[in-house]
């Protein structure tokens, strides 16, 4: 029988807030632990939470760019479990009424757009962390009371390929809208998925099972890929899936079902009392709605008719709003898309990959390369040692014209000093040369090359090209 | 309703509460009163209007976060944690892996 997965997603992404979202507690990562605690986040008794307003916003203005519904009332609720990262014994969420709900993202998908409906969208804090220890389990408040945005997902999913996409655009989404730094790594964006099968054709859905701790784009593909294919064996051999919680195990390149907990889930979610309903009228949602930046989608496009670049080169480059500015503010300064394209292409973010550095903190800013780009197309230095250039730039931070000046690389036209290195590398090269003259034209390279080598890349290749047709001729 | 022991039991088992027979039996009948007077609450026509979540104005209090808040030293929050390990509170060990 051909089955046919179906699977839905959950994101948690931390909102980019100062506070935490009902105290006034930092929400810096990194601190030392239970350092970012107070009374409120930490569950005291007698302690009220207080709603920080930015967490809202944050929330409203992701909602609206993934074209949700307002809630104009939302209300707040309890969710009961017992856990120790929990303080309280519950965690603040929205369960009826959630702040935004029935939306939709459109990605890519075979080459068509293909609209993934969101289901929900509402706030809620995060829990604090364990960390795992030999015999005993050691607990961190940091996190506890870090404003989360959770967004559901319809079961619209087809495929592990399809999943990633989607949370590379929702990722690059929040990070326009500076919601979200989307550091999986570190766990701002955490992403849950709902997979099942069903025989091709059935309406209803299968038994499904929910995989966590996917925390990279590769991971949720992988670990997609490899509960669909688990599934579809168990079926196919006659048996049943459990319904379960699983946890990938990138180690293992598997999914291994959590060990379950003793009772069956049952939060008894009731309104919190301790907050009021969430009033959003439409004046803050135009508001709000006026804030939403260019997009990737829209962005792309731009830099396709506007730059006249390559879809994938344009589709890399507006991943990020902040490789987007980047490249647009190298383009300004050095007038040629193309030419600052292919370097952020290939140079800056191979560069910035082995370094495993951001754009944000890159080391070589957008006008160091811009300074370094316009170097290269005057002719100071040639385009290779433009690229040595740009290596010792990341390294050390220094801009092209004092490395040129401290190196001596500029790029050398002057005659006499050209066609005495022509001389020497056809001295040094009687077989070859008397190769060329018998016909062997492609040879002409190979001289251009020593000559290149012999001058330390420094020759201007153009020049060399010139002189050395000139001299051969002779 | 009617709420029997094996329910006593469930919700018990959820807050972490552990009772007597006795406990059990006087929480059952208790309840079943306390759920019974919510069904006579059930009974009226509530159709056309909007559920009360909270008796105050309805008006938004936010935090804001350019208001500085002068933080007091947050170590006497620790003090009734069972055991402090460089600053965590250490407790049994949560899962076996």
């Amino acid at each position: 029988m051909k089955y046919e997965a179906v699977i839905g997603l959950e994101v948690h992404a931390q909102l980019k807030t100062k506070q935490k979202i009902f105290c006034s507690c930092s929400t810096l990562f990194n601190k030392p632990q239970n350092q970012n605690t107070c009374p409120v986040c930490t569950g005291m008794p007698g302690v009220l939470p207080v709603l920080n307003k930015e967490a809202v916003q944050r929330g409203l203005k992701a909602a609206l760019a993934l074209n949700c519904k307002i809630n104009k009332k939302s209300i707040f609720a309890r969710k009961n479990y017992f856990y120790p990262d929990l303080p309280k014994g519950y965690q603040i969420s929205q369960y009826n009424l959630p702040l935004a709900q029935d939306g939709y993202l459109e990605i890519e998908s075979d080459d068509n757009i293909k609209k993934i409906r969101i289901h929900r969208l509402h706030l809620e804090e995060d829990a604090g962390k364990n960390i795992h220890c030999g015999e005993e389990s050691r607990l961190n408040f940091n996190r506890a009371g870090v404003p989360l945005a959770e967004i559901v997902t319809e079961p619209d999913f087809r495929g592990a390929l399809e999943a990633a996409t989607y949370v590379r655009e929702l990722r690059s989404i929040l990070q326009y809208l500076d919601v979200c730094d989307g550091n999986m790594e570190e766990g701002s964006l955490r992403c849950d998925a709902n997979i099942s099968l069903r025989p091709k054709g059935q309406k209803e859905f299968g038994v499904k099972t929910e995989v966590k701790n996917m925390n990279s784009f590769k991971f949720i593909e992988r670990a997609i890929s490899y509960e669909i294919e688990r599934q579809t064996e168990i079926l196919e051999e006659g048996g049943r899936v459990i319904q379960e919680t699983r946890l990938w195990d990138s180690s293992k390149g598997k999914t291994l079902p959590m060990r379950s907990k003793e009772e069956a889930h049952d939060y008894r979610y009731f309104p919190e009392p301790d907050l009021r309903p969430l009033l959003v009228d439409d004046v803050w949602i135009e508001k709000v709605k006026s804030s939403i930046p260019e997009l990737h989608p829209e962005k792309k496009a731009r830099f396709i008719s506007q730059y006249g670049l390559p879809a994938y080169d344009a589709d890399i480059l507006t991943l990020s709003k902040d490789l987007a500015d980047y490249f647009e503010s190298c383009t300004k300064e050095v007038q040629d898309p193309k030419m600052v394209s292919n370097w952020m292409m290939t140079e800056l973010l191979r560069e910035l990959k082995d370094k495993n550095q951001s754009i944000q903190n890159c080391s070589v800013s957008w006008n160091a390369l811009a300074e370094l780009l316009n170097l290269v197309k005057k002719g100071t230095i040639s385009g290779k040692v433009g690229k040595d250039v740009f290596k010792e730039m990341m390294k050390r931070g220094v801009s092209a014209s004092s490395l040129i000046e401290e190196q001596g690389l500029k790029q050398v036209d002057d005659k006499e000093f050209l066609v005495s290195a022509i001389h020497q590398v056809l001295k040094e090269n009687p077989k070859e040369l008397e190769k060329y003259r018998g016909g062997q034209e492609k040879l002409f390279g190979f001289f251009v090359g020593q000559v290149m080598k012999l001058t330390k890349g420094q020759a201007n290749p153009k020049a060399v090209n010139e002189l050395l047709r000139a001299k051969l001729k002779e | 309703m009617k709420i029997d022991k094996n329910r006593v039991d469930y919700v018990a088992t959820l807050a972490r509460l552990k009772l007597s027979e006795e406990e059990e039996r006087v929480y059952a009948s208790q309840l079943s009163h306390i759920l019974g007077y919510i069904e006579t609450l059930n009974q009226v026509n509530t159709e056309g209007i909007e559920p009360t979540y909270n008796v105050i104005d309805h008006k938004n209090i936010f935090r804001s976060e350019d208001l500085k808040i002068e933080k007091e030293e947050n170590k006497s929050l620790f003090e009734n944690a069972p055991e402090l390990k460089d600053s965590y509170i250490k407790v049994p060990k949560i899962i076996d892996v």
